[in-house]
């Protein structure tokens, strides 16, 4: 089993949209997926019209697992089951919290995973905490979506920076560039330098497009609604990119 | 990814989709159509139901989706249990294990078929209508399956065709509950609980018993019948069984349809000769041609087909020089066999067969002449003394061989243990199965010795005859070297024949034999 996490510290760069298409995707070709919604907004839920979890989650470490197994749900789609964010997703940081080893505790449940599936999805919140720092332990690629700004520019240096100090491996970092409008010199020009100084950034680029705004009125995968449409060829693309790091 | 448990139960009509929407309106916000499939599967098995009797069945399932076929072969249990599923592309079912990919299913065929291939005996035709409750988010709460289907047997043409339909309920993960919603809703329209592809269940439908086609083993005999009665009445079951196998031996399906005609036949022939003086002298004077005449026919066609048979072992003796040259003598005998198989469907279809045929029919179905006292003897009293008798013979034949003794009477020896593996296999059903069993474990210990012993000179001389033959330089190596290795394995195989004997009549293996079958 592998785990790849959708990761970024800035919000609004098309991580959930990208979590989405991934992982249905990744269910697409066979591989039998969990798509875990870490972010409390729950967005990723709402794109496969899951609701909220109601239930409690259990506070205690040795219960974290069966209480995770409770919340699973089928999606419409095959192979791919979900695991819908809760309400206030700050349990999963009380369920880190109790442990001596906290950081390698996400790794320590997925692990538990192992017999059902063969791939795990983290769709993150946008932020550097204890939850991140146990993301990045636990998968083995960290797909970060990055818009060719300087500000994103700035954000993903600084992530490198992190990962250096704590000393995380650079090597699971997987950047790529979303919501591109190459009309624009600055998208332009920025994907230019990135490209040079960090030559890891993959050659897929996921377009800006209406279409993957529309997920929302749609409430699926571009796939089942903008089947021949450019940016669900980016995602098929991405995600075969993607797949030959795991 | 754990699937749930899905649960079918019948339905007397298709119901409307205007009607399952109205019931399930009660629990859910829509009811959508999902699209309709075609699955044409296939229930497969040998033709001696080798998967049956071991409480299993074979599966082929093939679905046309839009663009590609998808298809797979389910192990099941005849209960209706999954045990192995391995995804099979191909439009048809496999004919044989060794058609399949490298996976855990093929081991399993390979263990319970060996040699026989694959026949489809039922075929389903279902027409799948898919259905999706939703809630008001429209996210899919539970799916449901309307299935209509055509099952008939493949043993005949124009076997009756049963029309069925029911309803597949699959629930979703995290969303158990909406199942038993669905049910509720409608209850009123389903009838009893159903397990559609259950083998035994498709079995019973189309009217197949596989316990009929096959003979129980062992024959049951009555202890007190006389002896040529249950001769007759053995060797007639034992003749319509070896039959059975004659539509499959001419259209070539596979060389089991050969082996076992031969075996059935082979009874029938050892248990007359071992107890001939059942029978008036001219009588059996009058049987004895006519049932060698049947085996004759077929002799260099198994002879072939066991050489080929044992191709991978061959080649695997020799080092990868040797090998090509081999090859080139399966590929000759490979077209010997072809022309052999061809001269025997002649002969099976000859009116001179059919007439021999039916005249041995008809002698087994006679009422019995009970003309000698042994052809009155009850025939429990009979199998003791015969048994007894025969291992003591080996027993005392064994005693004289040591590891100087010529092979010719080795061979014999063999022959002699032959016999009274057929006795003791004749008569099983007259005796503890237990007993038979351990009886038979030991004397198959010391058959299996002198088995391989007999193997390896019948290669050899095989071997030399097409050294005889056939001169190319690389043959000729090929050929030496095989028959050098065999010639090895022989002489390694002699060194454990008198320390087989010596197990075989120890003490209290005699005593054993003694209790069970002397009379007291």
């Amino acid at each position: 089993m592998k785990t790849l996490a959708i990761y970024s510290m800035k919000g609004g760069v098309g991580k959930t949209a990208t979590s989405v298409n991934l992982a249905y995707w990744a269910a697409q070709s066979g591989m039998k997926t969990l798509l875990i919604d870490l972010d409390p907004q729950g967005a990723s839920s709402f794109y496969f019209r899951i609701k909220p979890a109601k239930k409690n989650w259990g506070k205690r470490f040795f219960k974290a697992y069966e209480n995770l197994l409770k919340q699973i749900k089928a999606s419409d789609y095959e192979n791919l089951d979900i695991i819908p964010a809760h309400l206030s997703f700050r349990n999963f940081d009380v369920i880190l919290d109790g442990l001596n080893k906290r950081k390698s505790r996400l790794q320590k449940i997925l692990k538990g995973m192992k017999k059902e599936y063969d791939l795990v999805i983290l769709d993150c919140p946008p932020s550097i905490g204890h939850l991140s720092e146990s993301v990045f332990i636990a998968s083995d690629q960290l797909l970060v979506p990055v818009i060719p700004t300087t500000l994103s520019e700035r954000t993903y240096a600084q992530l490198l920076d992190f990962f250096k100090q704590e000393g995380y491996p650079k090597k699971k970092i997987l950047p790529f560039f979303s919501l591109v409008q190459n009309q624009k010199s600055m998208h332009k020009n920025t994907q230019e330098n990135l490209r040079q100084s960090h030559p890891n950034f993959l050659q897929t680029v996921i377009p800006f497009s209406a279409d993957v705004e529309n997920m929302g009125e749609h409430r699926a995968p571009v796939d089942q609604f903008a089947r021949n449409k450019p940016a669900n060829t980016a995602y098929r693309e991405l995600w075969q990119e993607v797949s030959r790091y795991l | 990814m754990n699937s749930l448990q899905e649960h079918s139960w019948w339905l007397k009509n298709k119901p409307g989709f205007k009607k399952l929407e109205k019931l399930l309106s009660a629990s859910f916000d829509s009811l959508t159509e999902e699209g309709n499939r075609q699955t044409h599967k296939n229930l497969l098995d040998s033709f001696d139901w080798q998967l049956w009797q071991k409480g299993e069945a074979l599966l082929f399932a093939r679905e046309a989706l839009q663009e590609e076929e998808y298809g797979y072969l389910q192990l099941l249990s005849l209960q209706g249990d999954s045990l192995q599923v391995l995804e099979h592309k191909q439009p048809s079912p496999p004919s044989f294990w060794w058609d399949l990919p490298a996976s855990e299913l093929r081991e399993h065929l390979h263990k319970r078929l060996d040699v026989c291939s694959l026949e489809a005996v039922i075929s389903v035709e279902e027409e799948r209508w898919l259905l999706a409750c939703r809630d008001s988010e429209q996210k899919i709460r539970v799916r449901l399956e309307v299935v209509h289907r055509e099952v008939f047997r493949l043993d005949a043409e124009e076997t009756p065709r049963h029309h069925q339909t029911f309803i597949i309920c699959k629930p979703l993960r995290g969303y158990e509950k909406s199942a038993d919603q669905a049910l509720a809703c409608l209850h009123r329209l389903l009838g009893e609980a159903a397990n559609p592809d259950s083998p035994e269940y498709l079995l019973s439908l189309t009217g197949l018993h596989p316990e009929q086609a096959l003979l129980p083993s062992p024959l049951p005999l009555h202890p007190e019948t006389p002896t040529e009665t249950a001769l007759r009445e053995a060797a007639h079951q034992l003749f319509a069984q070896a039959r059975r196998y004659e539509a499959g031996l001419l259209f070539d399906v596979d060389t089991e349809f050969l082996h076992q005609y031969r075996v059935n036949l082979r009874r029938i022939r050892s248990i007359f000769s071992l107890l001939k003086a059942a029978l008036p002298k001219e009588v059996w004077q009058e049987l004895k041609p006519r049932l060698s005449e049947l085996s004759k026919n077929t002799n260099t066609l198994r002879d072939l087909d066991v050489f080929l048979l044992e191709r991978s072992q061959f080649l695997a003796m020799l080092p990868e020089a040797f090998r090509p040259g081999l090859e080139k003598l399966f590929h000759k005998v490979e077209e010997e066999r072809r022309l052999a198989h061809q001269q025997l469907a002649s002969r099976f279809l000859s009116a001179e067969y059919e007439k021999n045929g039916q005249w041995l029919e008809t002698f087994f179905a006679e009422p019995p002449l009970l003309a000698t006292p042994l052809a009155v003897m009850p025939v429990k009293k009979v199998a003791g003394q015969k048994i007894w008798k025969r291992y003591r013979k080996i027993c005392k034949a064994g005693q004289k061989i040591t590891a100087e003794t010529p092979d010719d009477q080795v061979h014999e020896l063999r022959i002699e243990c032959k016999k009274l593996r057929y006795l003791l296999d004749f008569f099983a059903s007259l005796y503890p199965a237990k007993q038979h069993k351990r009886h038979v474990k030991t004397l198959k210990r010391l058959q299996t010795i002198l088995g391989n012993f007999n193997d390896y000179t019948v290669q050899q001389e095989f071997l030399l005859e097409r050294l005889e033959q056939d001169t190319t330089s690389e043959l000729d190596a090929a050929l030496h070297g095989l028959i050098t290795i065999l010639y090895q394995q022989q002489v390694e195989e002699r060194g454990k024949v008198v320390q087989a004997l010596r197990d075989f009549s120890a003490q209290h293996v005699h005593a054993d034999f003694k209790t069970s079958y002397k009379k007291q």
